[in-house]
């Protein structure tokens, strides 16, 4: 966790940096408020980085055998999904949620290591009809519709 | 009086009934599901409230919410994993329980446990919250101000090991919040120029992202991971005797108490207090040995205790405005695609709706109750649906929830973004729920304080001078420094026990 707190810290610390000179540019009303929790901001991730020299085994954990549980951030089904989130969102605002969410489902479940074929498809197309019927049609709260726009 | 005789007629009607019983059923399975959590349940159906009115839609939230808290049982009962963080303590005497073959009589005990506790304290919100609103409409914008800083303060208690992330967290959030058109002056803050930015960050979006996507990405990422559980069978184990549970009442009534009174405390939650309601019952019991091997009691303190916290924690956030825990700040989100602004004017207001909330969450208890006593087995096999389903639909709901709210697909985006964000800070320890509270609480906070500084002259006294806000910043300040305190005081037994061994 030591390393990666160095690593948050200086992220929070640009990230507080960019919000205190960017609100140099409002005016002073509007700017005050959150320069102030910028700097408060910059000065916790300080403080943080403070911490983890000094107290460097405060958030370690162990696990039933007592070896050290180390964060792990990266992981590639994690990974996968967002940049296929990404790529699906994009189709969908032009083709709609109806035709596009069984592929993304197929290919996300497959992604992920599911790799019972019947069930994938069972799953993806279900999950589709199920959330369109109850959501559009029981509860009328709108999904993104595309090319079917108007259709229903 | 009229106002309940109203909120009777309204809730027991064929929707508002159907609406209670589908939030009973799908709180349930929610709760049982590990790592599954209240906040994620509430979260995620928000949207679809969007088209109700307004009483069924904070009438389902709430039943959700209730009904998740208990649902964290059954699996702490049958997996010796609580499905809710408030189920922890249940696993210390519920899994043993079962492992010795009262499966039915410990799941009965908490079903009863569970709704006695929601309902005792669903009386105590119902007549104290009135009482506190109508003082509370009293405040000025010095007031507000107090009352926004001491909601804001307990974010030094929700950073776990390490305090400092979870105040990073709460400035983070501040900052989000600040996002959009100023709110005295109008002038556009962080926009980067997109009209979507005008208005902030959409609150449910942000919502749905920190606490369901992120969650779903757990989800897939523990694919594989998971350990082999069996579940047991509880289908032909008998339930617990009225006289059995006529001996736990006293244990249930203290534990009740303890739960709300630990509710009404901003930012403590679920989960102490079912601890510390199981250590009252400990040192009550005639048998305090027991404990931990396999004593019902110590299945129906915890219970009883968890499930009076979401009456509690409903108290300030109905009078004040202020959320209690985690899950009634995302109340706060449902309340607002209403126009539901939580305070003192909302009993003024939409009386119907609060005295419709209070009449349903004693529906929703006695409700779970019995589906506790008489359906067990079939939310157990809930249990069985594996992680690598649950997170792609999971995902799929919080896409479609997000778009619902304005028909944007801005807020997809928005919903993606704080949800790989919440997912970085969980792996990191960092806590996701001051960045919530701080993003309700910001607002009110900024504005009320230029407000009263603008009927003040820019006089920083007034904040001094006025009792209440005294007394709230007072309690703001003591909320703030109590977990330094506490760690400190804790480093130096260990240092000295340390020393002396």
């Amino acid at each position: 966790m030591r390393s990666y707190n160095f690593i948050f810290s200086g992220i929070i610390i640009i990230l507080a940096l960019t919000f205190y000179f960017w609100g140099n540019a409002f005016s002073a009303d509007a700017g005050q408020w959150p320069q102030f929790f910028a700097i408060t901001m910059l000065l916790l991730s300080v403080l943080l980085i403070v911490d983890t020299v000094i107290h460097p085994d405060r958030e370690k954990e162990t696990d039933e055998e007592n070896k050290e549980i180390k964060p792990r951030i990266y992981d590639h089904k994690v990974f996968a999904s967002v940049a296929l989130l990404i790529l699906y969102i994009f189709i969908m605002e032009r083709i709609g949620f109806l035709l596009t969410t069984p592929f993304f489902l197929a290919l996300l479940l497959w992604f992920i290591q599911y790799r019972q074929k019947g069930k994938l498809i069972a799953v993806s197309v279900g999950t589709t009809i199920g959330i369109t019927v109850v959501f559009q049609f029981l509860l009328g709260v709108p999904i993104p519709q595309g090319l079917l726009e108007n259709w229903f | 009086m009229e106002l309940w005789l109203n909120a009777v007629a309204d809730v027991l009607t064929i929707t508002n009934l159907s609406i209670i019983l589908f939030g009973t059923l799908f709180g349930i399975i929610m709760g049982c599901l590990p790592g599954m959590s209240s906040t994620m349940s509430v979260a995620i159906i928000i949207p679809f409230t969007f088209t109700m009115d307004p009483a069924s839609g904070i009438i389902l939230l709430s039943a959700i919410y209730c009904a998740s808290v208990y649902g964290g049982s059954i699996s702490a009962i049958l997996l010796n994993t609580p499905g809710t963080p408030a189920g922890a303590a249940t696993v210390l005497d519920g899994y043993p329980l079962s492992q010795q073959g009262e499966t039915g009589k410990v799941l009965g005990v908490s079903a009863v446990a569970s709704g006695l506790g929601g309902i005792i304290s669903a009386i105590i919100l119902s007549t104290t919250a009135p009482f506190l609103a109508d003082q509370a409409l009293r405040f000025g914008a010095a007031e507000y101000f107090a009352v926004a800083i001491f909601g804001i303060s307990v974010v030094s208690s929700l950073g776990g090991k390490n305090p400092i992330k979870g105040l990073i967290a709460g400035a983070f959030g501040v900052l989000i919040a600040t996002v959009g058109l100023d709110p005295i002056v109008g002038y556009p803050r962080y926009t980067m120029g997109l009209p979507e930015l005008n208005g902030g960050f959409s609150l449910i979006p942000v919502l749905i992202g920190l606490f369901s996507a992120s969650q779903s990405f757990m989800l897939i990422k523990s694919v594989g991971q998971e350990k082999k559980q069996t579940v047991k069978d509880v289908s032909s184990h008998s339930r617990p005797s009225f006289g059995e549970i006529f001996k736990l009442l006293p244990n249930i009534s203290r534990s009740s108490l303890i739960g709300t009174f630990i509710g009404i405390i901003p930012g403590i939650g679920g989960d102490p207090a079912a601890f510390v309601a199981y250590n009252e019952a400990v040192r009550w019991s005639k048998r305090p040995d027991q404990f931990g091997k396999g004593e019902i009691g110590g299945v129906a303190a915890p219970e009883a205790a968890n499930n009076a916290v979401t009456g509690g924690a409903l108290i300030p956030l109905l009078t004040l405005g202020i959320p209690g825990n985690t899950v009634t700040a995302i109340l706060i989100g449902g309340l607002l695609i209403h126009g539901l602004r939580p305070g003192p004017m909302l009993f003024e207001e939409n009386g119907d709706v609060v005295y419709a909330l209070f009449f349903s969450l004693m529906i929703t208890n006695i409700l779970f109750m019995a589906f506790g006593l008489a359906f067990t087995k079939y939310f157990a096999a809930v249990l069985k649906v594996p992680a690598v389903i649950l997170g792609p639909i999971i995902l799929m709901l919080s896409i479609v929830g997000a778009f619902a709210i304005q028909n944007s697909y801005f807020d997809i985006w928005v919903m993606l973004a704080f949800g790989v964000i919440g997912y970085i800070f969980r792996q990191l320890n960092v806590p996701t729920t001051p960045i919530v509270l701080a993003i309700i609480l910001g607002p009110i906070a900024e504005e009320s304080f230029r407000q009263a500084l603008l009927q003040s002259g820019g006089e920083l006294t007034i904040f001094m001078t006025r009792p209440i806000t005294a007394v709230f910043l007072l309690l703001a300040v003591i909320s703030f420094f109590t977990p330094f305190v506490r760690n400190y005081i804790q480093n130096n037994k260990g240092k000295k026990a340390d020393t002396q061994a």
